[in-house]
């Protein structure tokens, strides 16, 4: 196609959107002469120059269709370029206005900036950059509630998806509670959407550009932007070019762009400084003012005071050159000086106090960060903003995670020439001083010398010797990396250098060291530098070096404590500290931390012992330490030693060691508590005279002797209404003598009283120690915490997991998909807690040869006749005694006992953990149908998944080890604050929602049975848990105890103990005060009445019902009673016990 | 061949222990179930292979639960040790996870393979997903092993 055909070509063409996406296929300046002339053809004309480039109001916005993206670069920014020039004093007005915007939000002139927006929109044009703008400004003028009335207002009026898409992420970033963080998420979010990697480039190139960690698709993203306003279009154009200069691929193009921009008469500082960050003006600096240059020539002489004047004066006439706002805080650190306002706004006052934070690295130096990243994020496109961001990234941040592109926009949105931009890069050294200007600017003239490395001219200037010293060695940085090792030192151990300048020489150390490979002065350099001020650190990048020192398996010439110290420093986990200490511990020849030599008082030994040498990392000496105990021992060593080195923090170790002995001690009580817990209740039996058989058996003796003389034989009715027809068994006719039922009817007799006695019986037991929600606060809070099982909502439904809701929404995924996760989680967790019912209800139960309900009750005590004909015979072989005849029959239940109990343990770890196992497995595969693959959400599924299959194995076997028969619950005595606390334990323990009571103790003495006492404080607890209707964090329970000997009215002590449990914790808006105040008033009157602890056994039975069994029957206490009071949201329960006291018992 | 296999979850140390019963080569099997008893294992006896789980508890015992005590790479930390002290076992990694850490740790399983490869290539020498809901993981430890012989 030949040039001078072009446009008549074109008239021709059938196919004018293929004739032009040709056009676009040919290099940046072919296009943009083709361009030229075929904007002569009305078609062209319009769609280069059509309504969307200037439109009236918002709803003109991007509504023009675009042409389709060719993917060559150079043709679609012709087009782009072409699109925007013919608007040149339309542009330059926007930018005379811009520059008046920037400056009222810099003063705080708002309504004035809302003014100015007004009259770009009324006099150019509507566009992005505007709402974007108005956003910011009606959260600064109204608050959020004007940030939300504007985007109700403006989605009113435009309908077009992308304006609603861009107007709901302006909004967001422009209220002022969210973070920076939270709406980077928010941007990552849209990853997991159905769009293309190109289009996102786009919209994160639009909304998030700080947040990017690499662009590529610029073909693409000027296309998609081609419709934009010109406003928006000069913008990303602009910032195009800013990416474009970085990579040497693009160089020549951006130059070509530049000029075209320049020569098309746009006048725009940005142009200006891209064409000197590019070295392509051929003037050298364009710009460079010389009120700013005498300010920095101030500076280089150390006339500090005069500077802050100085900047003061400036900041009034240029509000947005940041470049003196750096010299003012950096003059006040030199000075030694605190923070000082300038009174000229308020805006600019606190982005310098914000900046002060950052410079002096003081405790404020992350919200200040947080605050100016904020500060960026509401006016994104006002070059001083963009400054700011490259200001507070280069001051923050070692280079991960965010582009290194970003710490050089500084200079290209620059208001004046910066000279420091010589120092930048290869390409921006090439630019040149005015020789004039030179001559009389020394801030020139050490730029100069910098990059030259050449300061013989300067030794006579005036400057600062120390300042000198670090132009010279910054100048090593910039000439190839040439740094002046021992000059660095020296300045490094100077004491008087101030914190900015330290942090500058530690970073050109660490530059050097780590070029000669020297890590055993690297590490010393930075443990020292972070003693110093930990924010010393911030912008190194050391990461690198820590792989290098995994990598020589931490053999370095010189093992120091510095390295354990250096790796707690970069927040590994506890085995590369572990790895590392015990790498310093060879060195210095000892095998644990306690044996470290401890007679010279190092701040960094008490570093190591107060931080490194803790349990987590402890855990990890696996030849040294054989178990928990062995670590907390050593821990509480190192503690020891501690207080010695370091008598100031004396409480906080003796308190840490308080904590780690009570709970190496409540752990103790945890494991001798859970291993085994039940108890055959035979003596308690046999002591109880209500229950006494004697007159039975002495009966059942007569009628043996009897039968064997007379052979009376009787029907035994003891079965009778339990058989059924087709029960026909051949009967021992021998069975149906009589001395033999009446044996039988015995027998049964003490064993319902051993299975069911309301005041003994294993049931009660069960029913108290393991169905009282004790397994449901197992299996349940495993789950739980790995967010896997929902809350009730109803009996039949189920609540959101609200975890997953937060997942789904930060990943992006679909509210369609989200719904179906939880559904998933809903039918797993209705699937589980029917489990539990079922083992609790229908397996966990007793079957006798009079109670057959529960068919699968695993508690099997249904005795067949032709065995108990064995144990008549036993009986009768020889005459006993009643004793004797208990005796044996314990001993058979003991044996029946065991044997069941085997049995359920068994069950537990097989049929119960396979049917879990089952059910994690079916959530698994329903919850990858419903994910898309590689998803995170997905894998942390998968993971706690599996995690949980383990836990969840781990946690039944630990559940079977309970069915054991135990006798430690009677011997055990405790004293009242261990037992509190291990009852809180207890319940923690699975829980990842743990609970804090406020707890008192007056007084203590120690309490037999005390096993006991844990399960009823554990009772308390799960009562208010259950019944509250709140959050665990929210129950707000107090326990207050009183404990002691009873008194007499002289002060003596008499032989009873006393305990007040005042329990209080607080009761949803829900909870149906009337109904509870029913239940717990029926419970209190009853108190002392034991005849209807029958209820006890019931699943769903009272807690405090089965406190009173335990102390009435377990404990045996001497006297108990209770009280309650409900308030508006709070249950009070004050229990009060009396119990026999001795001597041994006496106070601690 | 004695092997030593550090694996807390028991249904799998079961059903891969009944799986080695079958296997002639190997004299016996040793199981642990945490980072720290496996290394003191591993460091006091020898052993001619290691079977790895990836995702373990620090210390095993009752109370272990109640500490923050599971590493989702404690395989990788027995690993990092081994090499650390110059012991040099052929080790292979028996896992039931596919996918490893979320966000930027992401890992699965392939990519965890590569980095256990290049980080350890004296000992590593591969990956088996073991699922209780196939049998696909028995063939591919046979095979493993029987490379070792």
């Amino acid at each position: 196609m030949k040039q001078p055909n072009l446009l008549r070509d074109f008239y021709h063409s059938k196919y004018p959107i293929d004739f032009l996406s040709d056009v676009k296929l040919k290099n940046y300046s072919k296009t943009y002469k083709a361009l030229t002339k075929l904007e002569k053809h009305p078609f062209v004309k319009n769609l280069l120059y059509n309504h969307s480039s200037t439109p009236n109001d918002y709803s003109g916005l991007k509504t023009f269709n675009r042409l389709p993206d060719t993917g060559n670069l150079e043709g679609e920014i012709a087009w782009f370029t072409k699109s925007i020039t013919k608007y040149k004093d339309e542009l330059n007005k926007f930018i005379a206005l811009e520059k008046t915007y920037q400056r009222n939000i810099l003063t705080g002139k708002f309504h004035e900036a809302k003014d100015e927006i007004k009259r770009i929109n009324d006099d150019i044009c509507h566009s992005y950059w505007s709402i974007e703008n108005s956003f910011s400004i009606e959260q600064k003028l109204n608050g959020t509630e004007g940030n939300w009335a504007f985007l109700k207002d403006i989605n009113s009026k435009t309908p077009e998806p992308y304006t609603l898409f861009f107007n709901k992420y302006f909004s967001v970033k422009s209220e002022k509670d969210t973070t920076v963080l939270q709406y980077k998420r928010e941007l990552e979010s849209l990853f997991y959407e159905d769009i293309s990697k190109s289009d996102i480039e786009y919209i994160v190139f639009k909304l998030g550009y700080f947040s990017s960690d690499d662009f590529t698709e610029f073909s693409h993203i000027l296309n998609f932007d081609s419709n934009s306003s010109i406003i928006d279009k000069y913008l990303m154009i602009i910032d195009i070019l800013f990416e474009l200069s970085n990579n040497n691929q693009y160089i020549s193009l951006t130059k070509e762009v530049l000029k075209t921009l320049k020569n098309e008469g746009i006048l725009d500082s940005r142009i200006d400084r891209l064409l000197e960050y590019n070295s392509i003006s051929s003037g050298g600096f364009i710009e460079l003012n010389e009120e700013i240059l005498i300010l920095f020539d101030k500076y280089s002489l150390g006339d500090y005071s005069n500077c802050i004047e100085y900047c003061n004066e400036l900041l009034v006439k240029f509000p947005s050159c940041i470049e003196l706002y750096e010299i003012y805080i950096k003059s006040l650190i030199e000075l030694n000086q605190e923070f000082k306002k300038t009174e000229i706004s308020e805006p600019i006052d606190s982005i310098l106090n914000d900046l002060y934070n950052l410079y002096t690295k003081n405790d404020a130096f992350y919200d200040s960060k947080e605050n100016l990243l904020k500060q960026y994020l509401s006016f994104p496109k006002l070059t001083f903003f963009k400054q700011l961001l490259s200001l507070t990234i280069g001051l923050t941040n070692n280079g991960q995670g965010s582009r290194k592109v970003i710490r050089t926009i500084y200079f290209a949105n620059s208001r004046f020439s910066n000279p420091q931009l010589v120092l930048i890069n290869s390409l921006s050294k090439k630019i040149f001083f005015n020789k004039e200007l030179l001559k009389k600017h020394l801030s020139l003239r050490i730029n100069h010398s910098i990059i030259n490395n050449e300061f013989d001219t300067l030794e006579d200037e005036g400057i600062p010797k120390n300042k000198l010293k670090i132009y010279k060695a910054r100048s090593g940085f910039h000439n190839n990396n040439k740094l002046d090792i021992s000059l660095l030192e020296e300045l490094y151990n100077q004491p008087d250098l101030n914190i900015n300048s330290k942090e500058e020489i530690i970073l050109l150390l660490f530059e050097a060291y780590y070029k000669n490979d020297d890590i055993d002065k690297l590490i010393p350099l930075l443990v020292d530098s972070y003693f110093i001020n930990k924010f010393l650190l911030e912008r190194i990048n050391k990461s690198s070096l820590l792989d290098i020192i995994i990598d020589k398996n931490y053999n370095l010439g010189n093992t120091t404590i510095d390295l354990p110290i250096f790796f707690f420093i970069e927040d590994v986990n506890s085995y590369f500290l572990y790895a590392t200490l015990e790498t310093f511990l060879t060195s210095i020849k000892v095998n644990k931390p306690s044996e470290i030599n401890t007679e010279t008082n190092n701040p960094k030994l008490i570093f190591l012992l107060e931080n490194i040498c803790n349990t987590d990392v402890l855990n990890n000496f696996y030849l040294i330490y054989d178990d928990d105990d062995d670590v907390i021992e050593e821990r509480i060593k190192v503690l020891r030693m501690l207080i010695d080195l370091n008598k100031v923090k004396s409480d906080n170790y003796l308190e840490e060691i308080a904590s780690l002995t009570q709970k190496q001690k409540i752990d103790k009580i945890i494991q001798t508590v859970n291993d085994g817990i039940i108890s055959l209740n035979f003596n308690r039996i046999k002591e109880d005279k209500d229950y006494s058989l004697e007159s039975n058996f002495n009966r059942f003796l007569r009628l043996k002797s009897f039968s064997d003389e007379f052979e009376l034989n009787l029907s035994d009715t003891s079965n009778f209404f339990n058989k059924s027809a087709t029960d026909s068994v051949e009967e021992n006719p021998k069975q149906q003598d009589a001395s033999f039922i009446s044996f039988k009817a015995i027998f049964n007799e003490v064993l319902e009283n051993f299975l069911f006695s309301k005041e003994h019986g294993l049931d009660g037991d069960l029913s108290t120690r393991i169905r009282h929600g004790v397994l449901e606060n197992q299996i349940r809070p495993i789950l739980g915490k790995n967010h896997l099982i929902a809350i009730k909502e109803t009996e039949e439904t189920y609540k959101n997991i609200n975890y997953w809701q937060v997942k789904c929404n930060e990943s992006g995924l679909t509210e369609n998909t989200t719904k179906k996760l939880q559904d998933c989680f809903k039918l797993f967790s209705k699937s589980i807690d029917t489990a539990i019912i079922t083992i609790l209800k229908e397996y966990l139960q007793i079957q006798s040869n009079r109670h057959k309900s529960k068919e699968y009750g695993l508690f099997n005590y249904t005795y067949t006749d032709d065995y108990l004909w064995e144990i008549y015979k036993d009986v009768t072989d020889e005459p006993i005694s009643y004793d004797d005849f208990l005796t044996i029959v314990f001993d058979q239940l003991k044996q029946r006992t065991e044997y069941l109990l085997k049995d359920i343990s068994s069950f537990l770890t097989n049929t119960v953990n396979q049917d879990f196992q089952l059910h994690l497995d079916k959530l698994l595969n329903d919850t990858k149908k419903v994910l898309p693959k590689h998803e995170e959400t997905r894998s942390e599924i998968e993971l706690n998944i599996n995690r949980t299959k383990t836990e969840l194995e781990r946690e039944l076997y630990d559940i079977s080890n309970w069915f054991k028969i135990t006798n430690k619950l009677a011997d055990s005595v405790l004293d009242i604050e261990t037992i509190v606390k291990t009852a809180i334990e207890s319940i923690n323990l699975n829980n990842s929602d743990k609970i804090f009571p406020k707890l008192s103790f007056e007084g203590g003495i120690f309490y037999e049975r005390g096993f006991y006492y844990i399960d009823i404080f554990k009772i308390l607890i799960e009562n208010a848990v259950k019944h509250s209707d709140l959050k665990k964090s929210d129950l707000g329970i107090n326990i207050d105890i009183i404990a002691g000997m009873l008194r007499n009215k002289e002060g003596v002590n008499l032989p009873y103990s006393k305990l007040i449990v005042k329990f209080s914790n607080k009761l949803g808006a829900n909870v149906d005060k009337e109904a509870l105040d029913q239940k717990l008033k029926k419970v209190t009157e009853n108190w002392s009445n034991i005849s209807d602890l029958n209820k006890v056994n019931n699943e769903g039975g009272s807690g405090l019902q089965k406190i009173k069994r335990m102390l009435k029957f377990d404990i045996a206490v001497y006297n108990s009673d209770i009280k309650y009071q409900i308030l508006d949201s709070e249950l009070k329960i004050e229990l009060g016990v009396v119990n026999y006291s001795q001597n041994f018992l006496d106070k601690i | 061949m004695r092997i030593l296999f550090i694996e807390d979850n028991k249904t799998k140390a079961e059903s891969v222990k009944a799986h080695l019963e079958a296997f002639k080569h190997v004299d016996s099997l040793t199981l642990k179930e945490s980072f720290t008893s496996g290394l003191r294992e591993l460091f006091t006896n020898e052993y001619d292979a290691l079977l790895l789980d990836m995702s373990l508890p620090t210390r095993e015992g009752k109370l272990s639960k109640a500490v923050n005590n599971f590493e989702q790479l404690g395989g990788y930390k027995i690993m990092s040790e081994m090499k650390r002290k110059n012991k040099i076992i052929p080790t292979i990694l028996i896992t039931m996870f596919s996918e490893f850490g979320v966000g930027k740790t992401f890992m699965n399983l392939e990519e965890l393979d590569s980095m256990l490869q290049n980080n350890f290539k004296d000992s590593y020498k591969a990956y088996i997903y073991y699922s209780s809901q196939d049998d696909n993981w028995k063939n591919k430890l046979t095979l493993q092993l029987e490379s070792l012989v």
